[in-house]
């Protein structure tokens, strides 16, 4: 896949901490959980196997930001991180 | 597992349609609707669990992609509809055994998989009422055409119940099944 499809998790992270204060984040067997206002996108990739997964430093496919960010509604602050958007 | 499966057929034939989310542009967007049924284990427990959902599929430069509308904290993706639509139902059971397995009870894993199926993603869902197309003006042939009506009560679109005996529902070749279709107005 080109890499301009691809963003890295822990801007994921940083954008979640800007644009949507007091979400949280819980890595499961399978996925990583963010919930924030009583949402929660439940099938955010978590990575590969191994210490990163989970953090900061795995690829993930743009469209799952855009997805998270359209449940979350906060697409117009999102933009200010991800031009992809 | 049971599938809808049918030969994908390239899309470039069939006229495309504008779909816009703010001022996102996307080559083609298709309103789908999908029926899931599957059946889990957990702690003490088996249960069934049914949804008649809602997604938009959309063609983007990196490929094809299923956003969820309901249940909307989803996405699934792939170089094709049918790659993209075998990832958000790989998805789809990949979150159940996320919550089958933290679930300490039925009652617990019933009212997280309820949320999970519940939560509407709004604007996917304004991306797909606003792609519903005329029964007749948008045809692909390898996904039927299912008038779209009003989404109807939450109990009919979800149903998470407990299996006191699995073993008479685990070998219906219609567990794990899928449907999808493409959402239609009426006529």
């Amino acid at each position: 896949m080109a890499s301009q499809g691809t963003v890295l998790s822990g801007q994921v992270w940083t954008m979640l901490a800007e644009c949507a204060p007091g979400h949280s984040r819980t890595l499961t067997k399978h996925n990583v959980r963010i919930t924030f206002r009583g949402k929660t996108y439940y099938r955010f990739p978590a990575g590969p196997h191994g210490k990163n997964r989970g953090g900061k430093r795995y690829r993930v496919e743009i469209g799952h930001v855009k997805n998270l960010v359209r449940l979350f509604e906060v697409r117009e602050c999102a933009k200010n991180h991800f031009d992809q958007l | 597992m049971t599938t809808n499966q049918r030969e994908v057929q390239s899309l470039e034939a069939f006229p495309t349609r504008q779909g816009t989310l703010g001022k996102e542009r996307h080559m083609a967007t298709y309103p789908l609707v999908f029926g899931f049924h599957d059946v889990v284990g957990g702690s003490g427990f088996w249960a069934e669990v049914r949804i008649d959902g809602r997604a938009i599929m959309v063609e983007e430069d990196d490929g094809t992609w299923f956003y969820g509308v309901e249940p909307g904290g989803l996405a699934g993706h792939g170089a094709t509809a049918q790659e993209a639509h075998e990832d958000f139902r790989a998805g789809y059971r990949s979150v159940l055994a996320d919550i089958v397995e933290e679930a300490e009870d039925f009652r617990a894993f019933r009212a997280r998989v309820t949320d999970f199926l519940s939560t509407v993603n709004r604007p996917n869902e304004a991306e797909w009422e606003a792609n519903l197309v005329r029964a007749g003006e948008l045809k692909l042939d390898w996904l039927p055409v299912r008038r779209a009506g009003a989404p109807g009560r939450i109990e009919e679109r979800i149903r998470v119940e407990e299996l006191q005996d699995p073993q008479g529902v685990i070998n219906d070749p219609d567990i794990s099944s899928t449907t999808q279709s493409l959402a239609a107005l009426a006529a």
